[in-house]
């Protein structure tokens, strides 16, 4: 379809939309993991917290690979507001917990934006969000290993799973 | 207000390559591609469900800065919805022009 705002904008708007959403969803995941490392960083849970703040910097670079993406392809990206961060956990397994959750949420939202993609035939767009779709895979499969290591561990002393939490 | 008079009173048109023109009742507004997806994105805010009903049981009306703030306009939500369906048409309906 050609719109009246084809020749600025290679993407759809509606594509657009969801990937400013997925913007805010990335960079609210970053936050999410920092406040994870700082919980781990305090109780000197040391491979924890770097597999956190690791996290929280690919959340980022997710962000920015998608606000560069919109740009390029001549829409607006907007720059997110993160709120309601949540900095209270109540275990190390529970974090672990709650990373795969926000995990399978990023899942969920970025098959939405592949799905309308290929929806209105936004090919380019669809390509694009093919790297973020087998990213996740990858994403949650580290998380749940992590949360098998819990299990195989059960009854360990904590600092002892943190030193099998892999660090890269 | 009939819907013709609706019409008449907000009109958003490409009048070049990348130069588009709001006509809201009589005042005439330009705008570049970046300024009218920041316009859109304004717009899209103020009539997504929760703001739009927080509106109607308020004042009524929205202030809205266009064209890199060059432009203060207070709209009513008649007019805002108008505005808003006349973005959308430039995004989403195909051109004549285009071949
Ligand atoms: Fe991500
Ligand atoms: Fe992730």
């Amino acid at each position: 379809m050609l719109t009246a705002v084809r020749k600025q904008m290679s993407i759809h708007p509606e594509v657009m939309d969801l990937l400013n959403e997925q913007i805010a969803i990335e960079m609210k995941a970053s936050a999410s993991y920092l406040a994870m490392a700082s919980w781990c960083d305090q109780r000197s849970l040391t491979n924890s917290a770097q597999f956190f703040y690791r996290q929280a910097e690919e959340e980022r670079e997710h962000g920015m690979k998608i606000f560069k993406f919109v740009n390029e392809a001549g829409g607006a990206a907007i720059s997110p507001s993160v709120a309601d961060v949540n900095n209270d956990f109540e275990s190390l397994r529970s974090i672990f917990e709650s990373s795969l959750e926000q995990e399978i949420g990023v899942t969920q939202s970025i098959y939405k934006a592949f799905k309308k993609s290929r929806q209105v035939d936004d090919f380019a767009s669809e390509t694009f969000l093919q790297w973020f779709v087998t990213e996740q895979v990858e994403e949650e499969d580290v998380v749940r290993g992590i949360i098998d290591i819990f299990d195989l561990m059960e009854g360990m002393p904590l600092k002892m799973i943190d030193e099998k939490i892999p660090t890269e | 207000m009939n819907k013709v008079q609706e019409v008449q009173e907000i009109r958003l048109e490409a009048i070049t390559f990348c130069k588009y023109r709001l006509q809201i009742a009589n005042k005439s507004i330009l705008l570049s591609f970046p300024q009218l997806l920041a316009l859109r994105n304004q717009v899209n805010k103020h009539t997504s469900h929760e703001v739009l009903e927080q509106t109607i049981n308020g004042s009524n009306m929205i202030l809205l800065f266009m064209a890199d703030r060059e432009h203060l306009v207070l709209l009513d939500v008649p007019q805002l919805i108008g505005l808003q369906e006349e973005i959308e048409t430039i995004f989403y309906l195909a051109h004549p022009t285009f071949v």
